[in-house]
């Protein structure tokens, strides 16, 4: 459903309200970069466990609110809010 | 700093958002047992409603000064699947969700797992929105 409304292909993403990361995995592999975040600790350690191997070099995920999110990352192609608002 | 203020920010010009929100619909609840479904009927989410209003109200307030503008959205339902109606409540309570369902739903989706087996399945109205980052004049909602 995500990709008929976005083109993730090269892009930077930033996810907010990450999980477990099952959205993540849905778009990962075509995305140059993911920034993950959740306030759920439990849900990133899972995340970070869960995470298929050939993500894993592109893909962080971190427990953190969005305000925690340092401006020296911004520049993002792509944000995701996900269940967040 | 609300998350949208904060997303505007992190976003590159004209980069792009979306927006995942469920739809202020209740639920359903359904049994699926060998290629047979049960409609059991809907949950009573109406307090979760009002929240979920806002926060799309909040994101048009954000289209509405020009800090972002709609592109395209859609509709889907996303299947939540349990073996059983404990293991329903259980996620539900750990993940701070209000469960408010007839007492009539939950036995029959107890007497119908118990005779047969199968799984639960929640149905949730969700919307997908594509909204492009904009330099609007929302000096405002941006401090």
């Amino acid at each position: 459903m995500i990709h008929d409304l976005v083109d993730f292909s090269g892009m930077r993403v930033l996810e907010v309200g990450c999980g477990d990361g099952r959205l993540t995995w849905r778009y990962g592999s075509e995305a140059s970069e993911v920034v993950a975040l959740d306030v759920n600790r439990k849900k990133i350690k899972a995340a970070v466990e869960a995470c298929p191997m050939e993500l894993r070099a592109k893909v962080t995920f971190q427990a953190m609110d969005i305000n925690s999110l340092g401006t020296g990352e911004d520049g993002f192609d792509i944000a995701i809010l996900s269940y967040s608002l | 700093m609300h998350a949208l203020n904060r997303i505007h920010k992190s976003l590159k010009p004209d980069g792009l958002l979306l927006d995942l929100q469920p739809q202020p619909k209740n639920s359903r609840v359904e049994i699926w047992q060998d290629g047979r479904i049960h409609r059991l009927g809907e949950i009573d989410q109406r307090e979760d409603h009002l929240e979920i209003e806002a926060a799309m109200e909040h994101l048009l307030s954000f289209e509405q000064v020009g800090l972002f503008a709609a592109e395209r959205q859609a509709f889907f339902e996303l299947l939540e699947h349990h073996p059983s109606v404990e293991s329903w409540q259980e996620k539900w309570a750990e993940e701070g969700y209000r469960l408010i369902a007839e007492p009539e739903l939950l036995d029959s989706a107890h007497q119908l797992l118990r005779a047969a087996g199968g799984e639960l399945v929640i149905r949730e109205p969700v919307r997908a929105a594509l909204l492009r980052r904009l330099d609007g004049d929302g000096s405002n909602y941006l401090t």
